[in-house]
């Protein structure tokens, strides 16, 4: 039977990390819109490869610190 | 400038257009619409050149793209329905004729085009 996956974010801990930077500091800086990183912080949406490297880029850490990926 | 600011500066636009273009059927001018619509898409996109945050994104067009499809199917499946029920109702009504076979050629149209676009995506990307 496939399980349904998930990936899951830490995009909120990590901008409180990095001097309380925010939403539209974040989506300035990934090249995408502080309404896309509300929905990524809501866990509303999964970004594509390009985005999450860019966002990880953004924070200067890892895809896998950003993004994680959880199977139930 | 500001994204807030440009969606003011589009409402204005959208106003003015609207006023000239309703001003142009009232008074039969011919002149006026298309000049007006396309000096207004115009100034819209180098305003939105000026737009200093990103306006547009992947989750966007993954929205549009679901809507559009979503629009896509909700209209092939009414149109075909509506037309085949306004042809079984009464044929000798000219005006329901007419707009059952608007309805059902919009309907094929529409699907034509769809599959048109989808083999050259496909192709494009590597199906």
């Amino acid at each position: 039977m496939i399980r349904p996956n998930r990936i899951s974010n830490r995009i909120r801990r990590l901008r409180f990390d990095h001097g309380e930077m925010t939403q539209e500091e974040l989506a300035a800086r990934a090249g995408c819109t502080r309404q896309t990183i509300i929905a990524l912080e809501q866990g509303k949406y999964v970004p594509s490869i390009e985005l999450a490297f860019k966002i990880a880029h953004a924070f200067g850490v890892s895809l896998e610190e950003v993004f994680q990926y959880e199977e139930y | 400038m500001s994204y807030w600011n440009y969606r003011i500066w589009k409402i204005v636009i959208v106003i003015l257009v609207s006023v000239l273009v309703g001003w142009s059927i009232v008074y039969d001018n011919v002149l006026i619409p298309v000049p007006a619509m396309t000096v207004g898409i115009v100034v819209m996109w180098f305003l939105k050149k000026g737009v200093k945050e990103a306006t547009l994104d992947e989750r966007v067009f993954s929205v549009a793209d679901k809507a559009a499809m979503f629009v896509f199917r909700i209209f092939i499946l009414l149109a075909s329905m509506a037309a085949t029920t306004i042809f079984s109702l009464d044929r000798d009504n000219i005006n329901l004729e007419q707009a059952g076979l608007t309805l059902a050629f919009s309907a094929c149209i529409l699907a034509m085009f769809y599959y048109l676009a989808f083999i050259y995506y496909n192709r494009k990307y590597g199906g």
